[in-house]
């Protein structure tokens, strides 16, 4: 039976909407891929760095990979706020464990702003294993539920990594995912605001790697 | 206009994502190899250069932009782990494979000397090629094809198209998915294990490279 104008607006809409959402769902296990694969090229990164013969260079190359990691990450992060969004991921069908996938990562980029991943080792390992953890969490479900969902001989495991068919485990871990989420964000917007110094002693303090501040602790070393 | 009809007109919007992805890879494929083997015409041309600072950005640019590609392409291969998409589009048979071989090269690139270990970048190359081979063929000569009739192609083509031969590309498919996730548990271990080092930045690179 054809629309009306009002259905089929609501339609488009809908469908687009829909189209939207499950394409950035299909997108992001590339997105963590390519977050992992810069993440894990930091010996590659580092080797390369020391063959370059002038400071400059060095510090370009250096900080392209800086930039190209930390915004993967941030792009990452950004666009996995979607299954923290209880329509999106309760009614369209997303990935089982996004939610806690979001979380994760957001909490390895709490790891990076509080800690040294560059410098401290622990802190790198500790990063990485959240990373891992968290693109396990994300792109396992995506692949086995959402793109695996004609295929029947696999019986109920791709319902069973969807959201939507699988609604009695997927509302806690959103609830949990989301309530943590708020928690950590709390806890760190109240970690800046007490580690604020008055700007006088602010500027007083030299920037490390800046253009007359002292060397990196790990260069000095 | 039907509901159906509004469901059917972003289904081919997806089918359309995925067969210019299909499409554009073949463009990355040759890319990522031409850039390899043409490292003895880059380091010819960078060698010429009069300034050390032009000399260093030259190498950085074509080191970053031939080893970006290379990633591009696996990242852009994602396409051949996802079950659906394999079963339900004309994509290369082995795809997936191909996009094993570009994992392999962005592992051996993290766990040699690089540039500079001679047998490794040949591997790479040699990788790159085979990756090259497994993709292209397939996807020239069959999903290519698929709107061409004639006795050849009749027998050739389904054999060489993900959709028309689904119990193979399936296969292919996990098989794919496996070998490229024991590839990253061992960029990730090999990672783990050089953390204990602690690591050096760019400043103290640059240091040394002045001593």
């Amino acid at each position: 039976m054809p629309l009306n104008a009002d259905d089929l607006a609501t339609a488009m809409t809908q469908g687009g909407q829909g189209w939207l959402v499950l394409s950035v769902a299909a997108v992001l296990p590339i997105l963590w891929s390519f977050t992992l694969v810069v993440h894990f090229a930091r010996p590659y990164v580092i080797r390369f760095l020391r063959t370059l013969t002038l400071r400059f260079g060095g510090d370009v190359w250096w900080l392209s990979y800086v930039l190209i990691r930390d915004a993967l990450l941030i792009l990452t992060l950004g666009l996995s706020l979607i299954f923290l969004m209880p329509n999106l991921y309760l009614k369209v069908g997303l990935p089982i464990t996004a939610p806690v996938a979001t979380l994760v990562l957001f909490w390895a980029l709490l790891v990076k702003l509080i800690r040294d991943a560059d410098d401290d080792p622990a802190a790198f390992r500790l990063v990485s294993l959240l990373l891992v953890l968290a693109s396990v969490l994300y792109i396992v479900p995506q692949i086995y539920g959402l793109e695996a969902a004609d295929q029947t001989y696999l019986g109920s495991l791709p319902a069973i990594l969807t959201s939507t068919t699988n609604l009695d485990v997927a509302r806690p871990l959103l609830w949990i995912s989301l309530g943590l989420f708020v928690v950590t964000a709390g806890a760190l917007f109240v970690r800046a605001l007490i580690l604020l110094a008055p700007a006088g002693v602010e500027r007083a303090e030299p920037q490390p790697g800046g253009p007359t501040g002292p060397a990196p602790a790990s260069a000095q070393r | 206009m039907t509901t159906e009809q509004v469901a059917g007109l972003f289904d081919a919007g997806e089918s359309f994502v995925e067969g210019t992805i299909a499409a554009v890879l073949v463009i990355l494929w040759v890319l990522a190899l031409a850039l390899h083997l043409g490292r003895p015409y880059m380091t010819r041309t960078t060698s010429r250069f009069t300034l050390r600072l032009g000399a260093d950005l030259s190498w950085i640019v074509y080191v970053a932009l031939r080893d970006l590609i290379v990633v591009q392409v696996f990242l852009g291969s994602f396409i051949f782990f996802y079950p659906d998409v394999v079963a339900s589009q004309d994509l290369p048979i082995t795809g997936g494979l191909a996009a094993v071989c570009a994992f392999a090269v962005l592992l051996i690139k993290l766990v040699t000397k690089g540039d500079r270990d001679l047998n490794a970048y040949r591997l790479q190359v040699v990788l790159l090629g085979l990756g090259a081979v497994l993709y292209l063929g397939p996807y020239f000569l069959g999903s290519q094809m698929t709107m061409l009739t004639g006795h050849i192609t009749g027998q050739v083509m389904p054999l060489l198209v993900t959709a028309k031969n689904q119990a193979l590309a399936l296969v292919l498919c996990y098989v794919s998915a496996a070998l490229a996730g024991v590839l990253g548990i061992a960029a990730v271990v090999y990672n783990l294990r050089e953390a204990r080092v602690q690591p050096r930045t760019s400043r103290e690179a640059s240091d040394a490279a002045q001593r």
